[in-house]
């Protein structure tokens, strides 16, 4: 399996957990890399997704400048999980605001260390 | 709600964004950066009104007609399946001779063919950006599109495309090189690439509509052969949708029911048809009794019957 | 003696399943004389019953026990929320009893409690322990409209009386699967009493309080308690416990409570509020929070203090129907005067400084560790969140690189120390064998 069908396949992992609505995995200038969404489209989820984008670079500027692995965002019917993924990703979940935001980090992180292994 | 005439938009999805379709004789821009799908949206507009026999105008500002029919082509827009001679529609208007076709000849052509009476002509202004370069000022501008959008607009439909200027991948519609134009707009839909993948790669969103409502919500947009473009309204809005329909509907049915004790036997019998029509709906299809409704909600039904 | 302990992450099952087996399993030469469990808690049932037919086809081991919760960790890895993980040994120096079952454990303890310490006893080896993995708590849509009858008057003024109601209570919940407090505390005192000496376990668990299974061999139970000992006289079996008690914060009084752990009054006044007030919290915003996350997440630790100078620590829920407060206090804690709790607060060092404290005790009269086995809770994985990965570091640390271990994520955690039990929750409960 190519690289980026592995970090696909993982993607798809997140997906698939409770309350998780899309992740993207994001370079630091805010192009996306592989991106995995549920198949309940709504124009919410590409507002915040677009938010999400816009924000990429500064929020990936503030996590490395600060050396923090993990930044969440609570919006008031949406949760952003930002992993870092070495110096050069960002991975990103979404999950509707009664995600369990501990069992998912804890989760996001496992995916964030193993695709920095694919990269 | 104001019964208002509407063309079809050619695009699958625009038309139910719309509540119907452009309001004719309107004029209406497509904002997007590069590669959103402004002309391919443009062409399917322009093959639309072949179909409905309207009369046709594109001016092209930057792409050789050739081009643009091949491009068509790509997506299953076969411009020349509709038009003998598809050339004669679109014409290009080189860069050196913008401002001199944009102040004196447009408007000359305009004044020409409504002193003829042309029938509702659908034009396209695909992209709009090199007129405004043109002219640097938004005062500049503002003069010059008024101006034109008044002669353009009392012959038919307009549609423009509009460049949104896009810097390292950050697009902004409020920026000054678009401004004048969304401003004189009726119509303004929104297309972007978001690059986010699946359903949220390229979107597409009704920013403003005059005269009109239409539906709120950022929509997924694709190309499809065969139409060129597609909007996925989905299930979302189906709720503000139908309050719509029913809206429309109660208000068609008053004036059957005005009709059906009309003296005029063909009124009476317009009302019959028609009442029976929208109480027995077919829910399979609620864009065809769309279609019915407004084609009752027609005020020149009744002299259409009568021919 | 080989061990080997892996780790894998997928939304599908058959792919956790076929990797474990490939990567850990037949990475041991030979049928594995142990091999423990653990899916994460969201697959479904038929999902766990075809992966448990195809580890024991593939791999053909016989002592197979197992279960669902809703995390699991190995050595060198981030724990998961959304796999499984194999752990198993193979070798002369451990002898593994055949696993045993016993289905309805809530409310059918009495074949356990007589026929478990016959099995545990049958070797006289130097060093042994009990293995046990039990069902741990579910809720029923109905269930705190039936405890709202423990915070009538009668039933605070006629404690006695209704202490008997509090367990006929406790049972038919328990019986729905709710709570593991007071049926594991009682198995464990009967267990010690029994001549079961040593014995590490947790429940089977499920952060939204829904189905939780338990596994022996290729067989899927819910409600029911699995388990097996091992012996040797050559390795050691050090087990120890702890919990995060680096801060504690407010005292207060249980003044009114029933022998099933519900708590009427603090400090003489409607326990609901009054802790919610100690604590600081608004009931609206405690409510809120209630009603949007899960149960685990709106859970406040307590300790009460012993006669050692240890403390024993319980969990409470405020549930907003309710005007006393649900408690996981075990009833051989419930005495009848006044008990006298402080609240603790944890944090993720704590949580990280109580783990390596777990594996130090656990390890400290073992030189050589084998392997690891830890029962740790699911609310401190909650309170931790991704930094429980540096919690499991921590373990790895105190064992040494490579040695395998495994943290199962639980609803309880109890073990036997010497004959002493010891039911508690928001705990971590370990297992260090070694030489």
């Amino acid at each position: 399996m190519s690289s980026i069908n592995r970090v696909k396949s993982e993607l798809e992992d997140l997906l698939e957990l409770e309350d998780v609505e899309a992740v993207v995995l994001f370079r630091i200038d805010g192009s996306v890399i592989e991106s995995s969404f549920d198949n309940n489209y709504t124009s919410r989820k590409i507002r915040v997704l677009q938010w999400c984008k816009d924000n990429v670079p500064r929020v990936s500027q503030e996590m490395r400048g600060n050396n923090l692995q993990k930044v969440t965002y609570e919006l008031s019917d949406t949760c952003i999980l930002f992993f870092a993924i070495g110096k050069i990703g960002i991975l990103t979940t979404l999950a509707n605001n009664t995600a369990n935001l501990s069992l998912l980090a804890v989760e996001t992180k496992r995916k964030a260390s193993t695709i920095e292994n694919y990269m | 709600m104001e019964n208002i005439d509407r063309i079809s938009s050619g695009i699958n999805g625009i038309d139910k964004l719309l509540y119907g379709g452009f309001i004719k004789n309107s004029v209406n821009s497509i904002v997007g950066s590069s590669g959103t799908g402004k002309t391919t949206f443009a062409l399917a507009y322009l093959q639309q009104g072949l179909i409905a026999g309207d009369d046709v105008l594109y001016l092209s500002f930057e792409e050789e007609p050739k081009k643009l029919i091949s491009e068509g082509k790509s997506l299953g827009i076969n411009l020349e399946e509709h038009h003998q001679n598809i050339s004669e529609v679109i014409h290009l208007v080189e860069s050196e001779k913008i401002v001199e076709f944009m102040t004196e000849i447009l408007p000359a052509l305009a004044k020409k063919l409504k002193t003829q009476q042309v029938k509702h002509t659908r034009i396209v202004l695909d992209p709009l950006t090199p007129i405004l370069w043109e002219f640097t000022t938004e005062k500049e501008q503002r003069r010059v599109l008024t101006k034109v959008y008044n002669y353009l607009s009392s012959l038919g439909t307009v549609l423009q495309t509009v460049e949104e200027p896009n810097a390292f991948g950050q697009t902004d519609i409020g920026a000054s090189e678009t401004r004048v134009p969304i401003y004189l707009s009726d119509t303004v839909i929104h297309i972007q690439n978001l690059g986010l993948g699946g359903k949220y790669n390229r979107t597409c969103k009704v920013v403003k509509s005059r005269k009109t409502a239409h539906l709120e919500g950022i929509y997924p947009l694709r190309f499809n052969y065969g139409t060129g473009i597609e909007i996925e309204t989905g299930t979302e809005h189906e709720t503000s949708f139908n309050v719509y329909l029913e809206e429309r509907k109660q208000e068609v049915l008053e004036k059957l029911r005005l009709w059906s004790k009309s003296s005029d036997k063909k009124q009476r019998t317009i009302a019959e048809i028609g009442i029976d029509l929208i109480k027995k709906p077919n829910k399979k299809n609620q864009e065809t009794t769309y279609e019915i409704i407004k084609l009752l909600a027609d005020s020149g039904m009744v002299q259409e019957v009568k021919r | 003696m080989q061990v080997k302990s892996g780790m894998v992450s997928n939304r599908s099952l058959k792919k956790v399943v076929k990797e474990l087996i490939d990567d850990v399993i037949l990475e041991i030469k030979g049928i594995p004389d142990f091999l423990l469990i653990a899916f994460t808690s969201k697959y479904k049932r038929t999902d766990y019953k075809r992966a448990l037919e195809l580890l024991t086809q593939e791999t053909g081991v016989k002592n197979l026990i197992g279960g669902t919760f809703p995390a699991i960790g190995v050595q060198n890895e981030v724990p998961t929320t959304q796999g499984g993980a194999a752990f198993t040994f193979k070798g002369s120096e451990i002898k593994v009893q055949r696993p045993i079952i016993y289905k309805n454990i809530r409310t059918k303890k009495k074949k356990f409690i007589t026929e478990f310490p016959k099995i545990y006893n049958t070797t006289k080896a130097k060093s042994k322990i009990a293995f046990v993995l039990s069902t741990g708590p579910k809720l029923q849509p109905n269930a705190m409209e039936q405890l709202k009858l423990l915070d009538s008057y009668p039933a605070i003024r006629y404690q006695k009386m209704f202490n008997v109601l509090g367990s006929g209570l406790e049972w038919l919940l328990g019986k729905q699967g709710l709570g593991t407090g007071s049926y594991i505390d009682e198995l464990l005192n009967y267990l010690a009493i029994n001549n079961v000496s040593e014995l590490i376990g947790g429940a089977t668990f499920d952060i939204d309080l829904e189905n939780n299974y338990q596994f022996v061999s290729d067989f899927i139970y819910s409600n029911s308690l699995v388990g097996t000992s091992f012996s040797s006289d050559t390795i050691k079996f050090g087990h120890s416990w702890t919990f995060d008690k680096s801060e504690k914060t407010k005292e207060y009084s249980i003044t009114h409570k029933l022998k099933s752990g519900y708590i009427q009054k603090i400090n003489g006044e409607r326990a609901n509020n009054k802790l919610l007030q100690i604590m600081d919290v608004p009931s609206d915003i405690y409510n809120e929070f209630f009603e949007k996350f899960s149960y685990a997440n709106a859970l406040y630790l307590s300790g009460i203090k012993e006669e050692d100078g240890n403390y024993h620590p319980f969990m409470t829920a405020n549930h907003p129907k309710l005007k006393g407060v649900v408690s996981t206090l075990p009833p051989s804690k419930i005495t009848e005067d006044p008990i006298k709790a402080e609240l603790f607060t944890q944090s993720g060092l704590g949580i990280e400084k109580s783990a390596y404290e777990c594996v130090n005790k656990a390890a400290e009269k073992i030189t050589n560790p084998k392997f690891g086995i830890f029962i740790n809770c699911a609310n401190r994985l909650l309170i931790a969140g991704d930094k429980i990965a540096e919690e499991n570091k921590k373990l790895a640390e105190r064992l040494g690189d490579n040695v395998p271990f495994i943290t199962l994520y639980s609803g309880c955690e109890f073990s036997i120390f010497s004959k002493k039990p010891k039911y508690t929750t928001v705990s971590i409960h370990g297992l260090v064998a070694g030489k």
